[in-house]
């Protein structure tokens, strides 16, 4: 708490300090979030900015320092994600399944890109809800503090989630892919 | 409990989440539930593996070292307010300080607001000509003139590490939602760099004066306003910038990745000037050749 009192009163060397003890969970969420590694890059700064300029605001009475962080990083990347559009990609340029593959769910389960794929599905907000619980292992009361949102709506969008992904995983890869891209 | 109501309360268990009384009861229920049993272990091995998929893909990422060079760069010009951007930060203040002052009274309220007037309205009448100068400062420091379609007006304040006047673009395809310029370009003393960008484009251009090598590159041979020059085309790679000045409300990426990219060199008197863009060859020759020295303020 030391660190963030003195970032509050201006001392740029406890920035500094604050920057490079908190950059990986930043930089880390927000690429997990928005799926590529420059814009990630591209948050952390962004983020590190509003912290700079909003630290003042921020009361250790209401919740932890890292609570108010992730707020901070979720808002920021979720704003940026919703400013991309949705572009259908022409079926020829996803590469043909094979016809005769109908691999398990255990099966894909083991396969990274069958995981990856499927986390990429989620909406925006079940996805959201998986990374803060499942890599930063939030509790539910953390994330609907971050998320604004009441506890049992975590609940349920966790439930959602891991049904969605279970049956994505259960069967074949759909034939076409929604892939994101900038405007 | 029934299995329809164990089954919705499956994921917050393993991620011990229910009350006592509700893991009392799922207990009870999976104790004597092979069905619910099977669907706790499914749901168990997959919240396992997107656990492990989830921190294994994070930890394979890391930011670069130059992002805290490239933070403090952005910080050091937020810190350093021109005179026309601080009657909006003071307003921003007072605006916060109300925000946090939630148990003022009304007539509290009413003063501050009484004073705030007052000071605002005496410090606009009493600054009112250095305030239009300082603006027109902030504008042509920053190339935020006015941009008439899609043309610049551009003037440029003198630059202290650059000895000669350097050229600037008065044509540019779309508004730049953000731009850059230095007097060192990578630390090369002497060398001006400008930058504009804007969504999914970007130009970089480099300008030196007198180099040492005079030669041009090989590639397609081109003419900017009758002098000679090269364009050099399906440039692959990587090009970051620091954006010092962003327009309103727009997000401007720092880092564009170029497949198509395009370099264009070519020369102006003694001046050598390197143009790298992604945008279309026909653009950059355009941008190119309006491109002229500015009337350097007298200040």
């Amino acid at each position: 708490m030391d660190l963030i009192r003195r970032c509050q009163t201006g001392d740029e060397e406890a920035f500094a300090a604050l920057f490079h003890q908190y950059k990986n969970l930043v930089y880390r969420t927000a690429y997990l979030i928005l799926d590529s590694a420059d814009e990630a890059e591209d948050a952390l700064q962004e983020v590190f900015l509003q912290v700079h300029r909003l630290l003042s605001t921020f009361d250790p009475s209401k919740g932890a320092f890292t609570t108010w962080l992730y707020r901070v990083t979720v808002n920021h990347c979720l704003s940026r994600r919703r400013k991309r559009r949705l572009l259908t990609v022409s079926l020829e340029k996803v590469p043909p399944l094979a016809p005769t593959e109908h691999p398990s769910f255990q099966d894909r389960l083991e396969n990274e890109e069958a995981i990856r794929q499927a986390l990429s599905r989620l909406t925006e907000k079940l996805r959201t809800v998986v990374i803060l619980r499942y890599y930063s292992e939030l509790s539910y009361a953390e994330i609907a503090q971050i998320l604004n949102i009441p506890v049992g709506t975590v609940k349920s969008r966790l439930s959602l989630a891991l049904e969605t992904l279970r049956k994505e995983l259960g069967t074949v890869p759909r034939t076409f892919l929604l892939k994101e891209v900038a405007k | 409990m029934k299995c329809q109501e164990v089954n919705e309360l499956l994921v917050a268990y393993l991620d011990n989440e229910v009350t006592p009384s509700e893991r009392t009861l799922i207990r009870a229920h999976l104790a004597g539930c092979d069905a619910c049993q099977q669907e706790l272990a499914s749901l168990s091995a997959l919240q396992g593996r997107v656990s492990q998929f989830l921190k294994v893909r994070a930890a394979q990422v890391a930011p670069s070292p130059q992002v805290w060079r490239h933070l403090q760069a952005r910080l050091a010009g937020e810190a350093r307010p021109s005179w026309f951007q601080r009657p909006a930060l003071a307003v921003r203040r007072v605006g916060r300080a109300f925000q946090r002052r939630e148990r003022m009274s009304l007539n509290q309220r009413f003063l501050w607001a009484l004073v705030a007037v007052l000071v605002i309205t005496a410090g606009t009448m009493a600054f009112v000509p250095s305030l239009r100068a300082q603006v027109g400062e902030a504008i042509a420091q920053w190339f935020r003139s006015e941009v008439r379609s899609s043309r610049f007006e551009i003037r440029r304040m003198p630059s202290p590490g650059v000895d000669f006047t350097p050229l600037h673009p008065t044509y540019l395809p779309t508004r730049p939602m953000c731009t850059m310029e230095e007097d060192e370009s990578k630390g090369k003393a002497g060398a001006f760099r400008q930058v504009y960008a804007g969504k999914g484009w970007f130009v970089d251009i480099i300008q030196t004066q007198s180099p040492a090598d005079r030669s041009l590159p090989t590639g397609w041979e081109v003419s900017v306003n009758g002098q000679p020059g090269v364009l050099n085309t399906g440039l692959q790679g990587k090009f970051e910038f620091t954006p010092r000045f962003e327009v309103k409300g727009s997000v401007c990426s720092s880092v564009y990745i170029y497949t198509d990219g395009r370099q264009l060199t070519w020369y102006v008197g003694d001046i050598k000037v390197v143009m790298l863009s992604n945008i279309a060859d026909e653009e950059m020759l355009k941008i190119a050749q309006s491109m002229m020295p500015l009337k350097e303020d007298p200040q």
